[in-house]
């Protein structure tokens, strides 16, 4: 199985930590996170570099749709996958993120035993 | 997880006294409201607490739909969160739903090991027994050795030479009373007989299961009326 870095997004300490249980489940993956989309962008800006990013869509300051717009900008990121973490599943929503850029979204609350195999059909899915 | 846990009711505690203010000044339709809802119908369920996460879905979608949520849909959260925190360290007046149990066997065919033994987990969790193979030539080249099974449970999309389709046409040729429920990430894929989609929550396992071993063993299989 392809091994894959894993920048995870979230504003809420406690899903970061769930998240990080979830994805250590799958030994193939490793796993940054970050509090905020300043925090991604910063780390992005010093030479992480992802295999894709989980972003959640609703964070004070900067959203998920916002971080997705900077992080374009930087060189080397303008192709990185994105998905979106959302507790909004209304297909409008949906098709939403993904017309701004995201390979795919994964609804919450996500089921913690299978948030890697979430995170692998999307990006199946978009062909990565 | 159990630190979790208690951490989610100390910040339910938070909510609460702010959810009560916002209804106490009428403006349930304030940002605050919406921010407090939208993150509690995202987590609340991871943590085990499903009924506040649906009491705050419910204040959620009003904001998603771009109106507010009426006095009635936040002061049930209100409800739910005061139930929770109110609650003495034993109580858990919030605990998962009664799980849908039962007795039979059920085959799990699944080539990813992290979602076979979690489908495996979530199945013995609920009282099943449990048989399982990779792919659909190990259950096949399995079957006669197998202890009898009342259902198969596989992804459509398997490596090897027999895909979930027809693996299932084949175990109902031999054992027509065997139902089948099939599994896939392709939203696609949805419309074939029995069917959940990928990723799929423990409890929603359980409880399709339930239904489909209580259902009539015939619309089993993908593309039977």
């Amino acid at each position: 199985m392809t091994r894959l870095h894993v920048l995870h997004v979230d504003d809420e300490p406690d899903i970061r930590e769930v998240a990080a249980m979830s994805l250590d489940l799958d030994p193939s993956m490793s796993l940054t996170s970050a509090a905020s989309g300043a925090e991604a962008l910063g780390l992005l800006e010093a030479g992480c570099r992802p295999d894709v990013i989980l972003l959640d869509v609703m964070m004070p300051e900067l959203d998920g749709p916002g971080t997705l717009a900077r992080l374009r900008q930087l060189p080397g990121h303008e192709q990185t996958p994105v998905i979106f973490m959302t507790a909004r599943a209304q297909s409008s929503e949906l098709s939403r993120y993904i017309a701004l850029g995201a390979v795919g979204v994964i609804v919450k609350p996500f089921d913690p035993m299978s948030l890697a195999a979430s995170v692998r059909d999307a990006l199946a899915g978009a062909g990565g | 997880m159990e630190a979790l846990r208690q951490r989610f009711r100390e910040r339910a505690a938070r909510d609460l006294d702010l959810l009560r203010r916002c209804l106490a000044a009428d403006d349930p339709g304030a940002a605050a409201v919406e921010t407090t809802a939208h993150k509690l119908a995202g987590s609340a369920a991871i943590f085990g607490f499903p009924q506040v996460g649906e009491a705050a879905r419910a204040v959620d979608e009003a904001f998603a739909a771009g109106s507010r949520p009426d006095r009635a849909s936040l002061e049930g959260l209100i409800a739910r969160l005061a139930a929770l925190t109110s609650a003495g360290a034993g109580a858990e007046p919030d605990s998962p739903e009664t799980p849908v149990r039962g007795a039979e066997t059920i085959l799990i065919v699944e080539d990813d090991e992290l979602l076979r033994a979690n489908a495996e987990r979530a199945l013995r969790g609920h009282g099943y027994q449990v048989v399982c193979a990779a792919d659909g030539d190990e259950a096949l080249a399995r079957l006669e050795a197998l202890p009898p099974f009342q259902l198969l449970f596989t992804d459509l999309t398997l490596p090897g030479a027999v895909g979930g389709e027809a693996l299932a046409r084949e175990i109902l040729r031999l054992r027509p009373d065997v139902r089948v429920l099939f599994t896939s990430g392709r939203a696609a894929e949805a419309g074939m007989g029995h069917f959940i989609a990928k990723p799929w929550r423990r409890d929603a396992l359980a409880a399709r299961v339930r239904e489909v071993l209580d259902s009539p063993p015939v619309e089993t299989g993908p593309g039977r009326p």
